[in-house]
């Protein structure tokens, strides 16, 4: 638990140098958010033992961030063409379709924290529970790709 | 836009002088085409006939979909109409539905391996290369067939879909001939491939048509996927040689291919994502293990 709280605090603050405001504050979220997926994707793929809590604490992280999603990217000249952004225009201009991926995102990581939260121990092998949250976690992921498939510049 | 400028300028360059040479070169090319051809024609001695689910599956690792379904916007399965922005202009991708008149319900397999391996229209002119058949040259004779059985089973899908918008001329397309001499592998030798990622990465998932670097005239020269930094849509594009993805792991690139996610918890976009979420997501897992395997293997080099 502290270590992953100081992973996030150190990824925080390498992440994304020269932004600043809301710019700064919406990629500290998805560096945050990274972290967590990080942490979820290395018990799928085997490499780090199978942990609820920490499955939890990601899809907590998620449903907070896909609430906020609409509020970290104002319709404002910073916001827009702020240092270091990687916000794509049609953002603005395919809003809804962009609010509408937040809370298909928020919905996907609503149904993954309740799949966490009833895998009580004992009840089913570590692979279920891995195969449950293994679903889970990509149909929440499906929105990741997707959003930055049309709303974020991809750079080397 | 003064290097765009230049690109177009050249090409247009390039393109007269191809014309001009067009008649030695078509001689020529066509030669190269029809060994090609014979020589597919003579492989795999225990070729049976297509099944159609191992089709999708070839469908799905060659990237059809992605680019012939416009997911976006809604579109129909393999109904076409998808863009693809480059410096030549706009290449709308065509129907490629089991419908006889708009989508290639009224092809033979040789047809489809004609488009596949040799980048030949039905009507023998040539395809202009945003079609990837330099990779997809080495393509083997059971995926060929399999991929048609799928393709002839899908909805028919009566739509045609927009002309490309180019910068070029449609008669440069004679000129093609040229640049198939040049930029197509010369023989057809898919048992070059021992190792099944290895022909999954240069054939069919033709990796290489983004992510090795393009000469002026749209060429992949050298085929090494050291990356290209104007890739399609003006997007830069990693690298992805075992140097280049030391950091990452086998199981990390198996992960990859199936969500999108780096080791790092970030999720790609672009067009990788649609490669990913329409391809090879829907790969076995053996497949998307030996793509991996071949990506982190000594015969996918270093960075230079």
């Amino acid at each position: 638990m502290l270590g992953l709280g100081v992973m996030v605090v150190v990824s925080q603050a390498i992440a994304h140098t020269g932004a600043s405001g809301i710019v700064k504050e919406r990629m500290d979220a998805m560096s945050m958010l990274g972290d967590h997926a990080k942490s979820v994707g290395d018990m799928l793929k085997g490499k780090t033992a199978f942990n609820k809590e920490a499955v939890e604490m990601a899809a907590f992280a998620f449903i907070k961030h896909g609430e906020q999603i609409p509020a970290l990217f104002p319709d404002t000249e910073m916001s827009r063409t702020g240092s270091k952004t990687e916000a794509l225009p049609a953002i603005w201009t395919e809003w809804d379709d962009f609010v509408a991926l937040a809370t298909r995102f928020t919905e996907d990581s609503r149904a993954l924290a309740a799949i966490a939260t009833e895998l009580n121990a004992g009840e089913q092998s570590i692979d279920e529970k891995s195969r449950a949250v293994r679903t889970a976690f990509f149909r929440a992921s499906k929105s990741c790709s997707g959003c930055h498939e049309r709303f974020r510049l991809e750079q080397d | 836009m003064r290097a765009r400028w230049i690109i177009v300028s050249l090409a247009v360059c390039a393109v007269v002088i191809s014309v001009s040479a067009v008649a030695y070169a078509h001689a020529y090319n066509t030669r190269l085409e029809q060994a090609r051809f014979a020589l597919f024609a003579a492989s795999d001695a225990a070729y049976s006939a297509g099944d159609s689910e191992r089709g999708e599956s070839v469908a799905r690792a060659a990237g059809c979909i992605a680019c012939h379904t416009d997911t976006d916007n809604g579109g129909a399965l393999l109904a076409g109409g998808v863009e693809l922005d480059s410096p030549f202009g706009i290449f709308v991708s065509p129907n490629i539905t089991s419908d006889r008149t708009s989508g290639i319900g009224s092809w033979t397999v040789d047809m489809l391996a004609q488009a596949l391996l040799n980048g030949r229209r039905p009507d023998g002119a040539h395809y202009w290369p945003a079609f990837p058949y330099p990779a997809y040259a080495v393509m083997q004779r059971q995926d060929i067939a399999d991929l048609y059985a799928w393709l002839q089973s899908t909805d028919p899908i009566q739509e045609s879909s927009p002309e490309h918008e180019l910068r070029i001329p449609d008669f440069a397309r004679a000129g093609l001939g040229i640049w198939k001499t040049l930029y197509v592998p010369v023989d057809y030798q898919p048992d070059r491939f021992i190792e099944r990622g290895e022909y999954l990465v240069e054939g069919p998932a033709h990796c290489a048509e983004c992510h090795a670097k393009r000469n002026l005239l749209g060429g992949v020269p050298d085929r090494q996927l050291s990356g290209n930094s104007r890739g399609p849509e003006g997007a830069s594009v990693p690298a992805i040689t075992a140097d280049a993805l030391r950091d990452w792991g086998i199981d990390d690139l198996v992960f990859f291919l199936e969500i999108g996610m780096t080791p790092e918890g970030d999720f790609t976009g672009g067009h990788m994502a649609a490669v990913i979420e329409q391809g090879t997501a829907h790969l076995s897992s053996a497949d998307r293990q030996a793509m991996a395997t071949y990506l982190k293997s000594a015969a996918n080099g270093g960075d230079e």
